[in-house]
């Protein structure tokens, strides 16, 4: 190692120096704890920044574990991103849970830098020690609010499920090793490529694909994905909805293009099957949801079904990168509206946190009651239908055009079937919000403030200037993508 | 008498069976997390022989974090299993049912 190796892994050295400093300054906080918000925020905000201002260079560290290139760059800013909005949600709803403490942005900086190390990774070791990293902090994250019964077994179901899936992509990992003799993705592409496709490489293929399909909840592997989110605390659930999900896809898509390159016919047929079929459940179960929460959570693994149909699309079309492109900007349109919309869910919480059970019938009358939190709710729903002027909306269409350029033009139909269908439980939010009268009559005691405002407003702004100006979110897809493998 | 590597890879393949079908199937927290422990274990097994198929480090290497990352989900696992059986006194994973649909 030499100190040139510690440029790439700048962003990640000062989340890490912030996590521990929040970890130092916490005993000496009583109830106030601004000052490790402060700490955390400006930690995301320096990380993001420096990203940024490292782009352009290309660099491979720590003997070419680490690679610093557009394509980390464009993860490490849309980590920092999810990081800071969920972070700005958090203090109002933790403190509204009695649970106010320096661990959870502690633990949460820590996940972003798990996710950052999956992205920037070109080793399978570093692969799975960043998903590691990631996935630990996660199971805490869930179980923060830990004198609740839900909380406690969201985390133990997202435990079990998580330690159970990398389990089984560590030992796909193994059968890499064992054929290659090699962990690093260029290497062991080349040693794969050379000896052909062969039964052993197809079940290593399907191993890690099991693996990491748990971790992103593809269907039939997503069991778990509605109750964790249920139970874990609103502005967590927000950030395992955009965050770990996006991490999954940057090292599937390293993973699956240069290290099983030779199965790519095997690999972009289940991908495929898969998509259907997470489509599928997806949104057939946010159909039948009452509850808000539980209707994102599924909602989330209908939109992993849409992205899996682009994996699909990549492996088919081989040299053709726009699909890997499209991936990259649905995974950046998503982050914002799925924030926002966790975000409501999140004030309102805060509001009646003894009443406020995230039931359809609890957002009747919202309208006027709270009528920006309305508007902003109605905002996310439409761009998680795809309206046309939201960021969804170009999403979608990126997303599909290139399944289509890839001959699959059938798998684009379904894919726009289902997204028709979604619009039922989407819009059926703002139908309740708008034009149904409250059982029980009660206000929102104060207006969204503060930083969770913020958190809401740049979710909208984004979802906004990505839907009607995508251009400059486009290229930066294009060249961080086009980039590694053109 | 040089152990063949289909040795090592036969008894990680049975290890690692047994561990899923632990996690499966049993209903008792611990047992299932043993059960996560042995799959793991399984791997460490294959990678070490692996590496001395291939006479190369980089599986023992690998060992070595998978052992770190072992240790450290252990801990995790048990303070969740600890934080949930105050609230809810009972250990059998089937019971654990609040969230449903």
């Amino acid at each position: 190692m030499t100190t040139q190796d510690l440029i790439p892994i700048i962003p990640e050295l000062i989340l890490v120096l912030a996590a521990c400093l929040v970890l130092v300054v916490e005993p000496f906080l009583k109830v106030d704890k601004t000052a490790n918000v402060a700490i955390a925020l400006t930690a995301l905000l320096a990380s993001g920044v420096v990203a940024v201002g490292l782009a352009g260079r290309e660099q491979a560290a720590f003997t070419n574990m680490i690679v610093l290139n557009e394509y980390a760059i464009f993860f490490k800013v849309l980590f920092a991103a999810a990081g800071a909005l969920t972070v700005m949600m958090s203090p109002r709803y933790l403190e509204a849970s009695g649970r106010h403490m320096g661990e959870y942005y502690a633990l949460l900086l820590f996940a972003v830098v798990g996710m950052d190390v999956m992205a920037a990774s070109r080793d399978l070791i570093a692969f799975y020690v960043g998903l590691e990293l990631m996935a630990v902090s996660s199971y805490l994250l869930a179980g923060f609010l830990r004198y609740q019964v839900r909380s406690n077994e969201a985390a133990m179901k997202y435990f079990l499920t998580g330690a159970f899936a990398s389990a089984i992509t560590l030992y796909g990992i193994s059968l890499v090793y064992g054929m290659t003799g090699a962990t690093n993705y260029e290497q062991v592409g080349a040693s794969l490529l050379a000896s052909g496709d062969s039964l052993a490489v197809g079940l290593a293929t399907a191993l890690v694909l099991v693996g990491m399909g748990f971790k992103v909840s593809v269907a039939p592997f997503h069991m778990w994905t509605p109750d964790v989110y249920q139970g874990a605390p609103t502005p967590v659930a927000a950030f395992f909805s955009v965050g770990p999900k996006a991490a999954g896809f940057s090292a599937m898509l390293m993973v699956f293009l240069t290290v099983f390159e030779v199965s790519s016919p095997t690999w972009s047929v289940l991908f495929i099957v898969l998509a259907i079929l997470t489509m599928f459940v997806g949104n057939a179960f946010a159909l039948t949801q009452k509850n808000v929460k539980r209707m994102l959570a599924y909602s989330s693994i209908a939109h992993v079904g849409y992205l899996l149909a682009g994996l699909g699309a990549l492996g088919r079309s081989g040299t053709d990168l726009v699909a890997g492109e499209s991936i990259l900007f649905y995974l950046a349109a998503y982050t914002f509206m799925n924030l926002g919309a966790f975000g409501i869910l999140a004030y309102l919480k805060t509001q009646q946190p003894a009443t406020f059970k995230y039931s359809l019938a609890d957002f009747a009358g919202l309208g006027r009651r709270s009528p920006w939190a309305a508007v902003l709710m109605g905002l996310f729903m439409f761009s998680l239908t795809g309206m046309p002027g939201t960021a969804g909306f170009v999403g979608k269409l990126y997303l599909f055009s290139s399944v289509v350029k890839a001959d699959l033009a059938w798998l684009a139909v379904i894919a726009v079937l289902f997204s028709a269908v979604s619009a039922y439980y989407y819009l059926r939010v703002i139908v309740y919000m708008f034009f149904r009268e409250p059982e029980v009559e009660y206000a929102t005691k104060e207006p969204i403030s503060g930083p969770l405002a913020a958190s809401l407003a740049l979710s909208a702004v984004g979802v906004v200037v990505i839907g009607l100006l995508p251009a400059w979110v486009l290229d930066a897809a294009q060249s961080s993508f086009g980039n590694f493998f053109g | 008498m040089v152990i063949p590597i289909e040795w090592y890879l036969v008894l990680s393949a049975f290890l690692f069976a047994i561990g899923a079908a632990g996690v499966l199937m049993r209903r008792n927290l611990f047992i299932v997390l043993f059960s996560i422990e042995l799959m793991m274990n399984a791997v460490n097994i294959n990678l070490v022989g692996f590496s001395r198929l291939h006479e190369n480090l980089i599986g023992q290497n690998f060992v070595l974090f998978t052992m770190t990352v072992a240790a450290a989900e252990a801990a995790i696992g048990l303070a969740i299993v600890t934080a949930l059986y105050r609230n809810r006194r009972t250990l059998m994973v089937d019971m654990f049912d609040v969230m449903k649909g």
